[in-house]
Formats: C-alpha cells, sequence, structure tokens
C-alpha cells in the first residue's frame, strides 16, 4: 500500500517538474502557457502536491497556491523570504532540512526528504519535499526547484495501520487467538497459531494430513468431515474440537472458518483459531455442578428462583421450580403472574399480605400456602426468599419446596392422635361391653338368691303353724341380697359417665382397688384366678381422677386375667411408698410372662399380642399415670408370669 | 358359678317344703365331707370354682355312686346341655 502511494506520488512529482520547468523556462505561447497552469493547478490539488522555487542570490522563495496551502497560508503573489520559509519547518527537523539542501548545493545529491513544517494554527503536518539544482553556464548554481507534497495522512493512516496490526497480534497473544487463511496464494498462519498448536513457524502450516494428525482421535473423524465440506462444499464451519499438541498436551479448540467470496467467486477461507479449554473446563464443571445441583433439588424438592417481585421479572427460575408448580421446565418464557395465581384462593389473602408486606419492608420472608398446578391437584408449600439489602425493592433470591409430603405426614399423624383417642374411648365402650355380660351375672345372682329367698320365706309363713324364725332368716337374706345388687350397680354409675375433663379429687386408692376386686371377680373366678390385694393401711389419699384410676386398675388387672386365662393363678396387688414419697401399685400374675424381646414396647399403641386386642390398653394406661405425674413398668417374675408397677405422686395431707 | 347366698336360698326352699338339704361350695368339699346319708338328687352348677361341673358328674360316674343330677347355670347354653346329657345328667 505504501508502496502504491509513493508510487503515485513520485509520477506526480515528475509531472510537476515538467510542467514548472516549462512554465519557468517561458518558452511556450500564453494560451498554452494558461491551460498547462490551470491544470497544473488542478493536479496540485488534487494530489496535495506544490512545487517551490528558491532563489539561491536573492534567497527568496516562490510558492505555488498548493504550497501556500500545504503551509496554512492564503495563496499569495510575492516570493517570500527563505528566513520565513525556515521559521515554518518543525524546529526538530529544520536543521537536517537545510542540511539537505546545502549539502545539494555544494554538489551532492538531490535533496529528498520527509519532515514537519508547524502552520500558523499550531498544527503539525508532514510532508515529502524533492528538491532539484538548476546552475548556469558556468556551472554555477543559481536555483533551486522543488515539490512539497503533504503526506500527512498518508502517515497517519500508516502508523494506524502499524498499530492495528500490533494491537491485533497483542490481541491474538492475550486471547489465544490465531488467524489463518486458506486460499489460492496458499496456506497462511498467524504466530499465535503456531503457539497454539505447539508448532514450528519455521516449517509452515500443516497440511490437512499433518493437521488431523494432531487432532484428539475421538474428535479426528469428525474433524476431517467438516474439512471435507470445506473444501468441496465451500461450507463454514464453528465448532469445538480436541487437540493433543506434540509436547502432549490436550487443548480444547475453538475454530471459525468463513468462506470468502469476491463477487460470486469463491475466493477461500478466512478463520480463527482460539484456545477454549479453561473456557471448556469450567463449563464442564459448570454443568456437572448444575446437573448435582438440579439432582438435589430434584431430590428434595426443592425449586430456587431469583426474581423481582414487584417488576416481576424472573431472573432465574430451576427446573425443579417448574415441576413444583407442574409446569414443563423447557417452557421457559412463563409470565409471573402465572406463578402467583396458582396460589389456593383461601391462602391468597393471607399470602398478598405477608408477601406484600415483607416486601415493602424489604425483610426475608418464610411463607406456607397451596396452590394449583394445572392438573387441579393441591401441593403444599414452603418459599423462603432472601432480600439483598444492596439490591432493588422486590429483588428476592431463595427456594420454593415441595412440603406436601410432609404436610400430608402431619394430617395422618393427628388423624392417628384423633383415631387413637376415639380408639381409647371405643375400648373403654367394649371393655364395658365385655364387663356387661360379667355385672350382669354379678347382679342376677342377688336378685336370683333373693326371689329364691322370696319364695321360702312365704313357704315358711304358710306352713301351719307358720315357722316365722325360718321366714325372718330367709326375709334377711333378701335385703342383704337387695343391697348387694345395689351396690353393684353403684359402683357401676361412675363407668357409665360420657368422657368427661379430667377431675381430680381426692381419692382413696384402697377403695378404687377394693371395687375393681369386686367387678372383676367373676372375671377371675371364671378362669380359676385367685385376687389377693395386700393393702397397706397407711396408703395416703391421692389427688386423681377416679375414673381414670379405676381404668388403669381395670386394664392392667384384665390383662393378669387374660395372661393366666388358660392356666389359672394369682393375681396380686400391692401397694407401697416409695422413697421419693410416690404411691408404687403392683399388680402380678404368675401367667405366660412379658415377651423376651424389648417389653418397653407393649406399652406403645396398637402393640398386642392377644388375637382380639387392640393394642390399646397399656397406652391408655401408661398415658392416664404420666397425666397423674407416674411412670408404669413391667418386670418379669422370677417363677412365673410379669408385674406391672405403676407409680402415683401422693398428694399433701388433704384435709376434708 | 353360684354365690354362698344362692346356695343358701336354695337350701332354705328345699327345706321350706320339707326335705332335707345340704350345700357344699365345691364338688370336692361334696366328695370330701362326711354326710348324713345317700342324697336322692343333686342339684348342681355346670360352673363350679375348682373341679368344673362336668368333671365331677364324670368323678361321680367313676367312683359308683349314681345320683339323679338337676344342671344348673346362669349361663346355660345349648352345646353344654347337649354334653351333659350325654353324660346322663337328667
Amino acid at each position: 500500500m505504501r508502496g502504491v502511494i509513493v508510487g503515485t506520488g513520485k509520477r506526480l512529482t515528475e509531472v510537476v517538474h515538467r510542467i514548472a520547468t516549462l512554465l519557468t523556462s517561458g518558452s511556450r505561447k500564453s494560451r498554452e502557457l494558461q491551460e498547462s497552469k490551470a491544470r497544473l493547478e488542478e493536479a496540485q490539488r488534487v494530489a496535495h502536491v506544490g512545487y517551490w522555487v528558491w532563489n539561491l542570490d536573492t534567497d527568496r522563495v516562490t510558492w505555488s497556491d498548493e504550497t501556500y496551502r500545504i503551509f496554512g497560508l492564503a495563496p499569495q503573489e510575492s516570493p517570500i523570504d527563505l528566513a520565513t520559509v525556515r521559521e515554518m519547518i518543525h524546529p526538530e527537523d529544520r536543521e537536517s532540512v537545510f542540511r539537505t539542501a546545502e549539502e545539494a548545493i555544494r554538489g551532492g545529491a538531490h535533496p529528498d526528504s520527509e519532515h514537519r513544517l508547524v502552520r500558523p494554527n499550531g498544527e503539525v503536518r508532514i510532508v515529502h519535499s524533492l528538491g532539484d539544482l538548476k546552475r548556469d553556464a558556468s556551472g554555477r548554481p543559481y536555483q533551486m526547484f522543488g515539490t512539497v507534497q503533504d503526506i500527512t495522512d498518508r502517515e497517519r493512516a500508516e502508523e494506524a495501520l502499524q498499530r492495528t496490526q500490533s494491537y491485533l497480534s497483542e490481541g491474538q497473544r492475550l486471547a489465544h487467538m490465531g488467524s489463518w487463511a486458506f486460499n489460492a496464494a496458499g496456506h497462511y498462519w498467524s504466530d499465535e497459531l503456531y503457539k497454539l498448536y505447539g508448532l514450528d513457524p519455521k516449517n509452515g502450516a500443516p497440511t490437512v494430513e499433518q493437521y488431523l494428525a494432531l487432532v484428539h482421535p475421538q474428535d479426528r473423524a469428525s474433524m476431517a468431515e467438516t474439512i471435507k465440506l470445506m473444501q468441496e462444499e465451500h461450507r463454514g464451519f464453528d465448532q469445538i474440537e480436541r487437540i493433543v499438541r506434540p509436547d502432549g498436551r490436550l487443548r480444547y479448540i475453538r475454530s471459525v472458518a468463513v468462506p470468502v467470496v469476491e463477487q460470486g467467486v469463491f475466493k477461500g477461507f478466512v478463520g480463527t483459531t482460539m484456545d477454549v479449554t479453561d473456557q471448556e473446563l469450567l463449563t464442564q464443571e459448570l454443568r456437572r455442578e448444575q446437573a448435582y445441583l438440579a439432582e438435589a433439588q430434584s431430590l428434595t424438592h426443592a425449586g430456587s428462583f431469583a426474581c423481582n417481585f414487584v417488576t416481576g421479572k424472573i431472573f432465574h427460575l430451576s427446573d425443579e421450580a417448574f415441576r413444583i408448580y407442574g409446569l414443563d421446565p423447557s417452557s421457559r418464557d412463563i409470565p409471573f403472574e402465572r406463578f402467583y395465581k396458582a396460589t389456593h384462593p383461601e391462602d391468597e389473602p393471607a399470602l398478598r399480605e405477608k408477601f406484600y408486606g415483607a416486601i415493602q419492608a424489604r425483610m426475608d420472608y418464610d411463607l406456607e400456602y397451596r396452590i394449583y398446578r394445572p392438573d387441579g391437584t393441591i401441593r403444599f408449600l414452603r418459599s423462603v426468599g432472601h432480600h439483598n439489602p444492596a439490591g432493588e425493592i422486590g429483588e428476592y433470591v431463595g427456594i420454593t419446596m415441595d412440603i406436601t409430603e410432609r404436610k400430608r405426614a402431619e394430617e395422618e399423624r393427628e388423624r392417628l392422635r384423633q383415631l387413637e383417642a376415639d380408639l381409647a374411648h371405643i375400648n373403654r365402650v367394649n371393655m364395658m361391653g365385655e364387663l356387661a355380660a360379667a355385672l350382669a351375672h354379678e347382679i342376677k345372682q342377688p336378685i336370683a338368691a333373693s326371689i329364691t329367698s322370696a319364695n321360702a320365706c312365704l313357704r315358711w309363713l304358710a306352713r301351719d303353724p307358720p315357722d316365722l324364725e325360718r321366714a325372718r332368716a330367709a326375709a334377711t337374706r333378701i335385703e342383704q341380697d337387695g343391697n348387694r345388687a345395689a351396690d353393684v350397680i353403684n359402683r357401676l354409675r361412675s363407668f357409665y359417665k360420657k368422657e368427661t375433663p379430667p377431675e381430680r379429687e381426692t381419692v382413696d386408692v384402697k377403695d378404687v382397688i377394693r371395687e375393681m376386686t369386686v367387678l372383676l371377680r367373676t372375671e377371675a373366678i371364671r378362669y380359676s384366678i385367685a385376687v389377693h390385694a395386700e393393702l397397706d393401711a397407711d396408703v395416703p389419699n391421692i389427688l386423681a381422677d377416679r375414673v381414670q384410676l379405676q381404668q388403669v386398675f381395670m386394664n392392667l388387672m384384665l390383662n393378669a386375667i387374660e395372661a393366666m386365662k388358660d392356666t389359672g393363678g394369682e393375681l396380686r396387688i400391692r401397694t407401697q411408698l416409695n422413697p421419693e414419697s410416690q404411691l408404687m401399685i403392683s399388680i402380678s400374675d404368675t401367667g405366660v410372662g412379658l415377651p423376651a424381646d424389648n417389653t418397653e414396647r407393649i406399652f406403645d399403641a396398637f402393640h398386642t399380642t392377644k388375637p382380639q386386642g387392640t393394642g390399646m390398653g397399656l397406652a391408655i394406661t401408661r398415658s392416664i399415670v404420666e397425666s397423674h405425674g407416674g411412670r408404669v413398668w413391667a418386670t418379669a417374675n422370677q417363677e412365673s408370669g410379669a408385674t406391672f408397677h405403676f407409680t402415683l405422686a401422693v398428694e399433701a395431707e388433704v384435709h376434708a | 358359678m353360684m354365690t354362698a347366698a344362692c346356695r343358701q336360698a336354695i337350701q332354705d326352699l328345699v327345706e321350706s317344703v320339707g326335705l332335707r338339704a345340704e350345700s357344699f361350695a365345691t364338688g370336692e368339699e361334696f366328695l370330701s365331707r362326711k354326710r348324713a346319708g345317700d342324697p336322692s338328687c343333686l342339684v348342681l352348677d355346670v360352673r363350679l370354682p375348682q373341679m368344673s361341673g362336668l368333671d365331677f358328674q364324670h368323678r361321680l360316674a367313676e367312683t359308683g355312686v349314681q345320683i339323679p343330677i338337676i344342671f344348673i347355670t346362669a349361663r346355660g347354653d345349648i352345646p353344654l346341655s347337649l354334653k351333659s346329657l350325654k353324660v346322663r345328667a337328667v
């Protein structure tokens, strides 16, 4: 490029020279002269070339119009002083310019220099100046003629080009990027490209075969195909392949090739090649981490989000967040409103209040609410949002979790708890049913006895003479049996009361034990079981719910009877005060004993060893005892059977 | 099982019509106690505290005591009655 400009400049300079010589020689007709002069002016103006004539005798200089313009002056007719010209040469170049001229006058070469000049407005221009010496017949130099060309733009363009090239090569080095061209002239590789491949520039660009040998074996076939398409179909490409450099290092390379077509004719390819190993490894790691994160989110049913709730702009929404709302993660552009509108109408007002309250206050939030999925199912969600105080209002990052399973489990637990309470009631009702038969018998006995006695009494009275003594005895028995039946009914009455809140009253445990012994006597006798109560006379009164206490005894005694049902045996009830001033009651049997494994489990709800058991008896027992500040446990007896113990807190002496 | 009160009432009723009557709490007691004379009839509860009424009937049959037995029970059921009849209860 430089050559072209300089070349044109030289030719022009010669033309100017010739014409100027003609002009100054004054040997042509004036019309021709005028035309030539006009053409010269035009040529000078176009090429930014001016001429000058330096009269060596007077040291006056004549400039052409263009020369004035180059020097930033208005053209004028009269010559100017050499000193003035000298002043306008850039101070740093002044000396060398005039030295060259003086050398030429002394017989040296034609002055030819590039130098700077300073225009009156301070602007610096670069000019190319050529001179030619004129001598008279004696050979004495009397005039120097020369041209001056403003080459500032050219110089600047060259500087810019050099700068661009240097930036480009520096840029390639920094970016690990090389460039290449492939055309009729050959195969060009930039220096950086050689470095990327670990090749020596001295060996020139590799052939296709040599190049493919560098490509990683797994990527070689696809690269060969790409090159084939490039050569045969002139198809460009943009792909990442792995190469193994001569030093053995594996690098990821991204190559971009663009076909060059000029006026419909294919000329070759230009392209760039970049070492993207770091980015690629980072990308791979990022993808791995994203996969782990997605997996973790999917496992925990937690989706992450980042959005501005005020503007409704969503910055990030993980796949799991979509799935939680029953949406397809691939359907990306879902408006924020769609998510908010999924909220269950019953939860919406409370959610709106708390949620927008937190946003206005720029606070974190942690909320639970229900949503409807598009398929109509309801899910429980918990959303935790963190507001970055540095961010805009409404900007939150957080997670949304599907807690439906947990909620269902909680509901299930609550349901079971309710069921347990129901069962406790049913169990008691069942027990009452079982007892009713036994109690009916218990009541029927004295009634049957009194009817029989009444019969006998009537017969004694019907005798002649009436046997009054035997009749009185019979009547006495009727009274006793009647009272006995009434007693049984009185004892029962407390059981028929409907579930009432626990009522603490002063209770004599001995009374309760006696009552229960009476109630269960028939049952015990039925299975040949002897019941013994060893009651300490000093047993203090306790504050308890009488009905519940009866139930505890009933459960434990029925269990003991159940354990001895097939064998018969002995049921023993003992009371004693333990060192902690607690009343300890032990109910032991000589039955089948405890299960060999965990004896504590027998107190768990629904744990049963009986075919018809509900597994609630001991669970209820424990809950009652614990509500009275005591505890219940079981021990195996030395010989046979088991003993159930429970403690009750003793109240301070209660005065009536 | 019959309570002492019931037993006593029945004994008194039988005596009130001029018959001699004795009462026993258990089968064992009947077998072991010296009795005034051979009874002509036995009123027996099916459910006895130790030896069951039916077992007691077997024992009587084994020892050759042949007395008519009236079974009474507070909770009679058909299988039990059939069983008793098969062992010659009256």
